[in-house]
């Protein structure tokens, strides 16, 4: 069952297109990850999923129903989790949490429980009576997120939780978003870092200009670019060194020694380290460093759209 | 159009609050109530697109101006004919296909006299100007919306055939270049039967040749060096002819691909002097390149090209092929103004089906000069 | 319920704001204070004077009239005036001129010749009004002497005796002092300066990003329309309540017996106020519609008679202030406590009612015309 369906989305504001004819569909349970740079149409697709903007031509679905037409369904099952702080000054946490809550519909003790609940996971729970001033940036975040998921959505929309936070807080948020896709959660998952990314997210879309330009999990995006990996093996005397030993193990497309550095290529996805060190070291020669290249999502997000995430 | 009748009934609304609240002395807080809940409900009815929602308003505004009418000053039937003219409209618009004509003029005009006959006579000219001028409005804006929707259905006709011959012009593109296709496939018929016809038969003119000469190698050795030596000739001959075939079809390979590309580079730059400089790389496996997408490619460089030099106003600009594992990517990229945001024209629409008939997308990046991205996906990646 | 929640939210987030708080009561209160204080002369009707001087010459010192101003002296100095007779070659113009009198009177047999100062135009005035009822009394007498010699003594007696200060007010029992005054104006104002909060409804979401929390969640547009104005009615109006009850027990400021009138007034003037600041947030753009709301909040204070009492002006300028809803609040508002007319509500109220439903129509029209909030 896929949890969101956009289909042939465009979103034109006069004549700019930014999102242009996009198609995409998020299953139930993955963590979905959303790359692209500033301006590359994450945040407007985001937006128009979940009811802030409409979409110019197209349909989008949750859950199998189409948001123009039950709006009610559509939100109730979604949690977002906004790019910038959205929560009230004046309020303290718990109140924060509970006023989000209560929009959804939740009711007496079930909202109080909930909302408990949400402070709980995000590890706020003895900051409830707390107002948002006292709060770090980071538990300022939590709270954030807490304020999106007390309705226990189907879909949690997080759109870059983690800017400028330090890195105990992210890693709490990176360990948050797993829990939640573990008690069945789908997200979609948006950051400028790619590491995160590459770290929790089960499948990636890469976004430019409004379309979606590759989509896979990070095994296949990273094959786009190419499927090979360099391995660069610096050895002190290129005597005894057999190559030819070295290519034939499984996985080596080519292999050359050149200035005292073997330079082999390898299918990326076979693990074949050992047995190259193995063999290294059945014929005696002696390594002085290893060193592998392999792709990263970094390397396919700029040779795909010609600049870096960051920019 | 709405706007015309507001304004109608605007200038109605001020005729009467003037008649009953200043020439025949200062009106009551009663009238004002009536003008305001009258203002109310006819702002309210422009709130509401529903049919049976309005049709509910209009006929509480006209109960109310009757009841006006009835209680406080007479002056207020004049309000009544845009309302009532609106409620013919509501009827008619429900059953557009249903009515006819004549009825279409006839039900407002009835509707809009009807009350004439319950007014006091001193009212009743004033009334019959009142309801003629709200019907002539009324008639105006319905022979003007009939006008703009006619206008607009022939639009989307007009648009609709630019839509077939655009398509209809492209498909002859497609055909031209289909029987330009064609020719070069009987050229190249032509040329195997060629090979066919003189090496295949100098071939077995000379094995015929061979065969004697091997029969008379015993009985008659002149004559069998003789016909060996003819046998030679031929061999020679048909060896010269594969040549020569085989020179014809050799250029093909330069025509296509890469080097085209760079022809054709190379001729933009000497086509606009010294001012544009022109780099075409490439990177990876060309080979893995199908035919198509070569020409998806070169078509989409072209249009990136002159788009580039028309309007970028770029000293360089570079055309790059990258075959990656998943995809082949052809950038053309210039170091022009640019454009914050990119507009889609007809060349971007273009480069997109183009790339998208073999699965592919084209990007236009404006951010840092021009650069058009067209990303065709590996066949049998 | 959602309704219920997202005022409940509009009013606690008002309340823990400072600054909101200290403008609606502090700046009020402050007001009521300075200007009550400052401008109660302005709304006094006495005056009081610690003696005023009057000086006389008698020119003919045999004439009847000399034991008639005898009598009328004596009961001068009961009334605190004390009465100084020059020699006739004194100059009495002078001694006014140089302030020492407040009043020069030469009295000869055929008249009274009174010199008042310019200076102590008050004083000059009240002294010339009893010299003048002394002259009318003293020809009264010699009127009917002339038809009764015998009585002519003890009418003169009588005349120059008695009181000639009689207290009559002009105006109406129940007047407001300053206190009073300001203490409706401040109110009524505070009660409009819900506008200006008003306008920051929607905007302030958007400020927060809170905006796109609201339109996410399954919360119909007009259910948050609702709860918003709500709460921020019902908020702004707990204002103006504290500001009446301080103005009532905390300076004792006269608030008439008729509450229940007085409160349904000022509420519907502050929902008045809510939907006209909404309504402008939404015509203008950005913060346009702050500005402007506050430019006509101060005009209309001003005109309204937030400042100064309206009383006194003719002409022009009552039209100007008619243009004001606070003046046809004030105006009934002061009806209803003063002159206990009840009845002077309903067309304040009804107007009020009615723009705000209006403006608030306008504002739903709009909000439902923009794709996000």
């Amino acid at each position: 069952m896929n949890v969101l369906d956009i289909r042939n989305v465009t979103k034109t504001f006069g004549d700019f297109a930014a999102v242009d004819n996009m198609s995409l569909s998020v299953r139930e349970g993955e963590i979905f990850g959303f790359l692209g740079a500033n301006g590359a149409g994450k945040s407007t697709t985001i937006h128009m999923v979940s009811s802030l903007l409409k979409a110019t031509k197209g349909d989008i679905e949750i859950l199998g129903k189409n948001i123009a037409k039950f709006p009610r369904f559509a939100k109730a099952n979604i949690g977002i989790v906004p790019q910038d702080l959205a929560i009230y000054e004046q309020l303290t946490a718990y109140e924060n949490v509970r006023f989000f809550a209560g929009l959804y519909g939740l009711r007496g003790s079930l909202l109080q429980e909930r909302t408990e609940e949400a402070l709980e996971f995000v590890g706020l729970g003895d900051k409830a009576k707390s107002f948002p001033k006292s709060f770090s940036g980071g538990m300022k975040r939590r709270l954030n997120i807490a304020c999106a998921i007390a309705h226990r959505p189907k879909l949690i929309i997080m759109d870059e939780p983690t800017v400028g936070i330090d890195p105990h807080s992210r890693n709490y948020i990176l360990q948050s978003v797993r829990k939640l896709n573990e008690m069945g959660c789908t997200i979609i998952y948006t950051s400028h870092y790619m590491e995160e990314v590459e770290e929790i997210c089960t499948r990636i879309a890469i976004v430019d200009h409004g379309k979606i330009i590759a989509e896979g999990t990070k095994e296949q995006l990273k094959a786009i670019v190419t499927d090979t990996k360099e391995i660069w093996i610096g050895v002190r005397s290129e005597e005894g060194v057999g190559i030819e030993a070295l290519r034939s193990i499984p996985g080596i497309v080519s292999a050359r020694i050149d200035d005292g550095m073997i330079k082999l290529q390898s299918k990326a996805e076979i693990n074949n380290l050992n047995e190259i060190i193995q063999q290294l070291i059945r014929s005696r020669a002696d390594i002085r460093s290893v060193e592998e290249q392999a792709p990263n999502l970094e390397s396919v997000f700029l040779t795909l759209t010609g600049r870096n995430l960051r920019d | 159009m709405e706007l015309w009748m507001i304004g109608g009934k605007a200038s109605l609304l001020f005729y009467v609050v003037a008649a009953t609240c200043f020439l025949s002395g200062p009106g009551s807080a009663w009238d004002i109530f009536a003008c305001l809940l009258y203002l109310i409900l006819n702002v309210a009815m422009l709130l509401f697109p529903r049919r049976s929602l309005s049709a509910a308003l209009l006929l509480l505004s006209s109960s109310l101006i009757v009841l006006c009418a009835a209680r406080l000053s007479p002056e207020y039937a004049l309000l009544l004919p845009p309302n009532l003219l609106e409620l013919a409209e509501l009827r008619t618009r429900a059953e557009e296909a249903k009515t006819h004509a004549p009825l279409k003029l006839a039900l407002p005009l009835l509707l809009a006299l009807v009350p004439l006959p319950f007014l006091p006579k001193e009212l009743m000219p004033l009334y019959a100007f009142a309801a003629a001028l709200s019907l002539l409005l009324f008639f105006g804006l319905r022979a003007e919306r009939n006008k703009l929707s006619r206008m607009e259905h022939a639009r989307d006709r007009m648009k609709a055939d630019l839509e077939r011959l655009t398509r209809a012009l492209g498909e002859n593109e497609a055909y031209r270049r289909q029987s330009e296709y064609t020719s070069k496939l009987e050229e190249r018929n032509r040329l195997s039967q060629r090979i066919h016809d003189e090496i295949g038969h100098s071939m077995a003119g000379a094995l015929i040749q061979m065969e004697a000469s091997r029969r008379l190698l015993e009985s008659d050795r002149a004559k069998s060096a003789e016909l060996l030596g003819n046998a030679i000739a031929i061999s020679k001959e048909g060896l010269e002819r594969i040549r020569l075939a085989l020179k014809d079809i050799k250029p093909k390979a330069e025509e296509l691909g890469i080097h085209r590309l760079r022809l054709y580079a190379d001729e933009l730059s000497a086509r606009l002097g010294s001012s544009v400089a022109t780099t075409v790389t490439h990177q990876g496996d060309l080979d893995a390149i199908t035919p198509l997408q070569w020409k998806i490619i070169q078509e989409n460089a072209t249009e990136a090209l002159t788009n580039a030099l028309k309007y970028s106003g770029a000293t360089v600009v570079g055309i790059e092929v990258n075959v990656l594992n998943r995809f082949v990517q052809s950038i053309v990229s210039d170091n022009g103004v640019g454009a914050a945001k990119v507009v889609k024209g007809l060349g971007i629409a273009g480069m997109e089906e183009r790339a998208a008939s073999v699965g592919g997308t084209v990007v236009v990046d404006g951010t840092r000069g021009f650069r058009v991205t067209t990303l065709l996906p590996r066949e049998g990646g | 319920m959602k309704i219920a929640s997202i005022a409940w939210k509009e009013v606690v987030t008002t309340i823990r704001d400072r600054r909101a708080f200290l403008f609606m009561l502090a700046f009020p209160i402050v007001l009521m204070l300075i200007l009550g204080s400052a401008l109660s002369n302005a709304f006094t009707d006495s005056l009081s004077f610690d003696e005023l001087k009057l000086a006389y010459t008698l020119e003919d010192q045999a004439s009847p009239v000399e034991s008639y101003w005898n009598g009328f002296s004596t009961s001068l100095a009961s009334s605190g005036v004390a009465a100084t007779a020059l020699s006739a070659e004194a100059d009495g113009q002078a001694a006014v001129k140089n302030g020492e009198y407040a009043a020069y009177a030469k009295i000869g047999s055929d008249g009274i010749a009174f010199y008042g100062s310019s200076k102590l135009t008050v004083e000059s005035d009240i002294l010339q009004a009893m010299l003048a009822s002394f002259a009318n009394r003293y020809s009264l007498a010699m009127a009917a002497a002339s038809q009764a010699p015998d009585a002519l003594p003890s009418l003169l007696a009588a005349a120059g005796s008695g009181t000639y200060v009689r207290e009559t007010s002009l105006t109406a029992d129940r007047a407001p002092n300053s206190m009073d005054y300001y203490a409706m104006a401040m109110s009524t104002m505070i009660a409009f300066y819900a506008c200006m909060s008003a306008t920051q409804l929607f905007r302030s979401e958007k400020l927060r990003h809170t905006a796109l929390r609201l339109t996410a969640a399954p919360l119909s547009k007009g259910e948050l329309f609702a709860g918003k104005i709500i709460g921020s009615t019902v908020i702004n109006f707990v204002f103006v309540i504290a500001v009446v009850a301080f103005s009532r027990f905390v300076l004792g400021a006269e608030w008439g017996s008729h509450y229940g009138s007085v409160l349904l007034l000022l509420f519907t003037e502050v929902l008045l106020a809510v939907s006209v600041g909404v309504g402008a947030s939404y015509l203008f753009k950005s913060d346009g519609g702050s500005s402007v709301v506050m430019m006509v909040t101060q005009i209309f204070s001003f005109i309204g008679g937030a400042y100064f009492p309206l009383s006194g002006m003719t002409g022009w300028w009552v039209w100007v202030a008619k243009l004001s809803p606070l003046y046809w609040i004030n105006n009934a508002l002061a009806r209803i406590i003063y002159s206990d007319d009840v009845q002077a509500m309903w067309p304040t109220l009804l107007l009020n009612v009615i723009l705000s439903v209006l403006f608030l129509s306008l504002c739903a029209a709009f909000m439902r015309k923009k794709e996000a909030l």
